[in-house]
């Protein structure tokens, strides 16, 4: 980190390898537009870049990080709703046209992500793609921590159900 | 499945385009870190002329040298818009806000305020609806309008093919071609009516609809002379003369100024048809596209020269003024004022980038937006335009 903010754009590349994917997949899975997430993610790190040295190293990027594509792509989502005036179909309902090609557990839990919906979703992908804290993600959603529980917990149980079936 | 199971699972889910996405990204955010100023450093502040005159040497050395150094000037290009401008843009957040209507030659796309996806195909132009919340296709013998979604919210089919849909600045009307004549429907599509037939020496690509109360627009529909015709009554309200070559049509926000731009000139009325101002190019140098700022104030345009060399130039709307040079390389395109006038889109095929420059005086500021065609899939994407003004077009001086 220090390095990146002396300059060193090897530093800087190793941030980005390390944290990337975890973003980039994360806004897909919040957005589900693999086009949105992409910008997404790209904001969330030009963002970064831009703020790097304004940065306290004695927090971790990670979380930071997390947060800012975080709160993007559910702000995406969120717009995407009320961008209504277009008299859109319902913003989240089904699986997106841009799916990966999949099989197997993978395809599994595509599925059973897609059935969720978007609030559990988020709260999901938050809390176990990029380990954010309920604390942090109530932060983010606005919510009490308790709701941040009892959505993980549905959704959870909710996963479960769907993947067995799929699987029996 | 526990918890520890969902986390290796959602972690190793594919990501659709991840590895194309990943490389787009990555360049994008190296270059913005290059361009940052490292704490405790300072770097010199670089002019934007400064900018395009680095520009425009290794544009022209590339031309010289070939590929290899062609990318070499990539890179030093980027290097000097970053130092002199800030980072890059990213995709998806236009300086100057709004979204931009592109053509792919067959789909069109939106991109701006976070999105960027195909809405539709198209083979004969594309358009904004009044507010930017549809876009009408011309595709084929039907004419689209498609919601940002991609819906389609209604087609109309016709006998021959549709093309250059243009949508009233009041959302209530829409003109098109339908072969070789002039139509024009209600915004819902309904009540289409052929207007007149155009000229075999017409240019059907140059309809501009005048913004204001009524429904009146000025249109190329014989070489030589742009007609102003109240699409209502059918009348033409006034005819006048521009010589050959039409090139671009385009009003002020306020629907007080037109300009006509043709190979060899520039020229601005005002709504009574009298010449406020003209410039004429050069020998040797043609003008390739033109626009007129939402103030009226600034003229746009892009010059030509026998040995290909272009320059993308800004001027006010004024006599003997000469114009400010932005840019200076090879195959410049498209050109667009942001909805409030203080951002110019220059579009640069050669680098497949565009570069926004700021239209105020003083320092002029410069974004990029580099690897535009392989964002959007297609070799040369076509800006249509730039929508839409929250508020009535700023002056922009």
């Amino acid at each position: 980190m220090r390095a990146a903010q002396r300059g060193d754009a090897a530093a800087l590349e190793a941030l980005f390898t390390a944290f990337w994917p975890q973003c980039h997949r994360a806004a897909w899975l919040i957005t589900r537009d693999h086009s949105a997430a992409e910008d997404i993610a790209q904001e969330g790190f030009l963002a970064a870049v831009a703020a790097l040295d304004r940065f306290d190293r004695s927090r971790r990027l990670g979380p930071w990080l997390h947060t800012i594509v975080a709160r993007r792509a559910i702000d995406y989502a969120r717009a995407r709703t009320v961008r209504r005036e277009v008299r859109d179909g319902p913003a989240d309902s089904g699986p997106s046209a841009d799916e990966p090609q999949t099989s197997g557990p993978s395809a599994d839990l595509l599925d059973a992500l897609a059935g969720l919906h978007h609030e559990r979703r988020v709260v999901v992908v938050l809390r176990h793609l990029l380990d954010l804290s309920p604390r942090q993600i109530a932060e983010i959603l606005d919510v009490p921590v308790g709701t941040v529980n009892s959505r993980m917990r549905r959704a959870l149980d909710q996963l479960r159900t769907d993947i067995e079936r799929d699987d029996g | 499945m526990d918890e520890h199971q969902l986390l290796s699972a959602l972690r190793s889910l594919p990501t659709p385009d991840a590895a194309a996405a990943r490389a787009r990204a990555s360049e994008l955010v190296v270059a913005a870190h290059a361009a940052r100023r490292p704490s405790g450093r300072r770097r010199p502040r670089l002019r934007g002329t400064v900018t395009a005159s680095l520009a425009a040497a290794a544009v022209t050395f590339a031309a010289v040298q070939g590929p290899a150094v062609a990318s070499w000037v990539r890179d030093a290009w980027r290097a000097s818009v970053g130092a002199a401008s800030g980072p890059p843009a990213a995709f998806t957040r236009l300086p100057g806000g709004g979204r931009i209507l592109v053509s792919t030659g067959g789909d069109a796309w939106i991109v701006g305020q976070g999105l960027r996806r195909p809405v539709g195909h198209t083979t004969g132009a594309v358009s904004w609806s009044a507010f930017g919340n549809y876009v009408a296709c011309a595709c084929g013998r039907s004419l689209d309008a498609v919601a940002l979604n991609g819906r389609v919210v209604w087609t109309e089919r016709y006998a021959g093919p549709v093309a250059t849909p243009a949508w009233s600045p009041d959302g209530n009307r829409i003109a098109f071609t339908v072969g070789r004549e002039l139509y024009v429907s209600a915004g819902d599509g309904t009540g289409a009516r052929g207007l007149r037939p155009l000229g075999a020496d017409a240019v059907p690509a140059l309809a501009a609809w005048r913004p204001g109360p009524g429904h009146e627009l000025a249109v190329v529909a014989a070489a030589g002379r742009v007609s102003l015709i109240n699409t209502d009554t059918a009348r033409e309200l006034r005819r006048v003369p521009i010589g050959p070559h039409a090139l671009s049509l385009g009003w002020s926000g306020d629907g007080q100024r037109l300009l006509v731009a043709t190979g060899h000139r520039l020229r601005v009325f005002n709504a009574d048809g009298r010449l406020i101002t003209a410039e004429q190019v050069p020998p040797g140098t043609t003008i390739t596209a033109a626009e007129i700022s939402p103030s009226g104030r600034q003229l746009a345009y892009v010059t030509s020269q026998s040995d290909g060399r272009q320059q993308a130039l800004l001027r006010p709307v004024a006599d003997g003024v000469r114009g400010r040079v932005l840019l200076v390389g090879a195959a410049l395109g498209d050109l667009a004022f942001s909805p409030g006038g203080d951002w110019l889109l220059v579009g640069w095929h050669q680098l497949g980038s565009w570069m926004f420059f700021t239209t105020g005086p003083g320092r002029t500021r410069v974004r990029q937006i580099t690897d535009v065609p392989a964002r959007l899939g297609h070799s040369e994407p076509i800006v249509a335009s730039w929508c839409c003004a929250p508020s009535p077009p700023a002056a922009d001086r």
